[in-house]
């Protein structure tokens, strides 16, 4: 066994291909590019999600059109060990297309992500199993389990409603687990969603964003919101939920919805339009959230996904953080003014007027802006970030870290 | 067309930034580097027109009056007449990357990175920063890694040095140091400019400092070590601590190589992220916060002794390349990632760069 937690293999439509397959020469180093040739399996080496290296030697099928977006392709793989997957890589000569490498690591980090958070739960099955990845090659690639189902952009059937609810259901606890990780899938399409008895499995991991970054013009009319494909404001959860109705609409009826809000007919479709109507809104600010949205679909589900996330356990080093940054603060903030001051007499009254000054008062506190006496008299406010006042000549600024004197 | 002030309008008191003794600007000490490289001797002319002289004094240096005794060492005129001069320094054992990022730091405000912050770029001497520009940026765009630093022997020399100018005109130099590991753990004079830096940036190499299997087959001669870097403790150890319990130098730590920990978190969250847009306090603190707690959960308190020691120090993820080399090369160039981030925050701190936001780049690293 390569991996202790690498998933059985489903070859369901991902077995071994029909044609012989063609394998590279052995590679000294393992690190190359694992490239089929004309005899015998290639050897390479991959690091798993647990952070392993692993050396095997597999067998590569032909690359599959269209299941990947170019110029990444994609090809099952088969371990000596008799494990089946596939592997989704950029060839050698994109390797220099830095968009195609940074969304191939836009989809590593994104597999890794969703795997560390949910794989083990219940959830685990809702997103593809990465199995192993390499970017440190000349064919950086991922490696996964095989996928689940069928997209839903194959030949369409007349679903149930008991089968629509589940792929609902499944899809916006899907835009909800990717929101617990800060995370947004722009590219939820129906050949993105794949379905089998057990649910759905979401695909395309390459289109997925963090949650609050500038958006950029993405995706295809009508699954892409009006919001993501004009590339205005930030990315949200919403953005993909507006992808879910529209994914759901299509399966229904069977044709696109509208590009830019409800379709004309949703009130006729009221499987959809009961509980997804708000979603259709234009505007992210104003569809519900995905966690509003799934306690309306299948509250257990959604109780059972906000306790998903295990505690960081980073977290207690970030508390650290903050006490060290709290003792910096407290060695130039200014002592806190006190409540009451008591009356005191004055000096004179007591007769002490002349009492020489007091030598045993503790120093002001060190504030971090000390500076001695420079050069013209220059007076300098710590607020002012070193800028000094009074000068316009070219050097009159001076910086907190400056340790010139 | 303006024409350019003479230096005698500026001339002020600075350290040099060698031998820390302080220099001001003399016209009867200037030399130009000859076809040879050689120093001789420049005889200003007063009767020629201010455009020329500013162009000739753009190139000469000043000879450091503390040279007797010595090493003769030469200061460019421009870092003497323009603003109180910023030193920075890149500290790190040998093989962590201090060239690569300080080379691709250097890229990016050519390439006009800094302007997003309000400063132009220009080069304290032409001829210093064309050939930092061939021999290290173009070399290492290209796909070829740069030799590690050679010793200094016993003079420490700032590899490039650049004019960066606020909105309001006001222009400060800024030297850039990149010593050779080995020579950073010395306590002789080679290292007494660290006394006067003002800025430090110290790089982490994960090699070293993180624990993960998969790092293994890359570490090659470097080990794993949990005890941080010896040059670290060594140039905290040699800083003055004027007052207080911290050091009063504006620092950065970098974590850099982060290319090879990319998909661990919180780096697969850093990494992507675009640049600062305002706010710089805010968004280093958060950075500073998370890297701080990726170290400390896989490394030992040594790593981070910088942030213990220093009262502003903010820590960052980078990485200078952009991925692991294959042989010596990176057959599809290199990719920075955040390289410019560090050097912002020093900057920040050291007053050079305002966001405008209240209480914003002067809060960077407290």
């Amino acid at each position: 066994m390569v991996n202790d937690q690498r998933p059985a293999s489903r070859p369901d439509g991902f077995g071994p291909a029909a044609e012989p397959f063609t394998a590279a020469g052995l590679r000294p180093d393992g690190r190359q590019d694992p490239a089929p040739s004309r005899e015998g399996p290639v050897e390479f080496s991959f690091v798993s999600p647990q952070g392993v290296t692993h050396r095997v030697r597999a067998r590569f099928g032909p690359d599959r059109p269209r299941l990947v977006r170019p110029p990444a392709l994609a090809r099952p793989v088969r371990f000596e060990d008799g494990w089946q997957g596939f592997q989704v890589r950029l060839p050698r000569e994109a390797g220099a297309d830095r968009e195609a490498y940074a969304l191939l690591q836009a989809e590593i980090t994104a597999a890794l992500a969703l795997h560390r958070a949910y794989a083990g739960t219940h959830f685990g099955g809702l997103f593809p199993t990465p199995v192993g990845y390499d970017v440190n090659t000349l064919t950086p690639f991922v490696l996964y389990a095989v996928p689940r189902g069928r997209p839903l952009s194959g030949p369409t059937e007349r679903v149930s409603m008991a089968e629509q609810r589940v792929v609902e259901r499944d899809l916006v606890l899907v835009v909800r687990l990717m929101e617990a990780v800060g995370l947004v899938h722009r590219g939820i399409v129906p050949g993105a969603v794949r379905v089998d008895t057990q649910g759905v499995q979401v695909w395309d991991l390459g289109s997925v964003v963090r949650a609050g970054r500038p958006r950029v013009p993405y995706g295809i009319p009508p699954y892409a919101s009006p919001e993501q494909r004009a590339g205005v404001g930030t990315t949200d959860a919403r953005d993909a939920l507006w992808s879910v109705a529209q994914v759901l609409y299509h399966l229904v009826t069977g044709r696109p919805g509208s590009p830019d809000g409800p379709p004309a007919d949703l009130a006729t479709q009221r499987s959809v339009a009961e509980t997804l109507g708000p979603v259709f809104a234009r505007q992210a600010a104003d569809r519900p959230t995905p966690d509003a949205l799934l306690r309306t679909l299948a509250p257990e589900i959604a109780a059972e996904a906000a306790g998903a996330l295990l505690p960081d356990p980073m977290e207690r080093h970030r508390r650290e953080f903050d006490e060290i940054r709290r003792r910096k603060h407290a060695t130039f903030a200014p002592p806190p003014p006190t409540a009451h001051t008591p009356y005191v007499p004055a000096q004179e009254h007591l007769g002490t007027a002349d009492a020489p000054p007091r030598h045993d008062e503790a120093p002001p506190p060190f504030t971090g802006y000390e500076y001695p006496v420079r050069e013209r008299g220059r007076l300098r406010t710590w607020i002012s970030g070193g800028r000094t006042s009074g000068t316009h000549e070219p050097g009159g600024s001076r910086s907190e870290g400056d340790t010139r004197r | 067309m303006t024409v350019p002030m003479g230096p005698e309008a500026t001339t002020q008191d600075v350290l040099c930034p060698y031998c820390l003794e302080i220099i001001t600007y003399d016209e009867q000490q200037l030399f130009v580097r000859n076809d040879k490289q050689m120093f001789e001797e420049l005889r200003v002319d007063r009767r020629i027109s201010p455009l020329r002289l500013a162009d000739t004094l753009r190139s000469a240096y000043q000879r450091c009056g503390s040279s007797e005794g010595g090493q003769a060492h030469y200061i460019p005129v421009p870092y003497l007449t323009n603003g109180a001069p910023l030193t920075v320094a890149m500290v790190g054992d040998s093989a962590t990357g201090k060239t690569h990022l300080l080379t691709q730091m250097i890229a990016e405000i050519a390439d006009g990175g800094l302007k997003r912050y309000g400063l132009q770029m220009q080069s304290v001497n032409p001829q210093d920063h064309q050939t930092f520009m061939s021999e290290r940026v173009e070399r290492l765009r290209s796909g070829e890694m740069l030799e590690h630093t050679r010793s200094a022997g016993e003079f420490a020399a700032f590899v490039d040095a650049l004019l960066l100018s606020r909105p309001d005109g006001t222009a400060r130099p800024v030297a850039f140091f990149d010593l050779a590991g080995e020579d950073l753990r010395r306590t002789d004079a080679l290292t007494r400019f660290m006394v006067g830096v003002d800025a430090l940036i110290f790089v982490v190499d994960p090699l070293r400092a993180l624990p993960m299997p998969y790092l293994d087959p890359l570490r090659g001669d470097l080990g794993h070590t949990r005890g941080g870097d010896p040059a670290f403790q060594t140039v905290l150890d040699r800083l003055p601590r004027t007052s207080g319990q911290y050091l009063g130098v504006a620092a950065a730590v970098v974590v850099n190589k982060s290319d090879l920990v990319r998909f661990e978190p919180p780096v697969d969250r850093w990494l992507a992220e675009p640049p600062p847009d305002g706010r710089l306090a805010d968004r280093f603190a958060e950075e500073s916060r998370d890297a701080y707690a990726f170290l400390r959960h896989h490394t030992g308190q040594a790593w981070v002794a910088p942030f213990d020691s220093v009262l502003r120090c903010t820590l960052h993820f980078a990485s200078a390349t952009g991925s692991h080399d294959h042989e010596g090369r990176f057959p599809h160039g290199t990719r920075p990632l955040r390289v410019l981030e560090p050097l912002v925050s020093v900057l920040a701190m050291c007053g050079l760069i305002d966001d405008g936001a209240a209480d914003g780049a002067t809060a960077v690293g407290l």
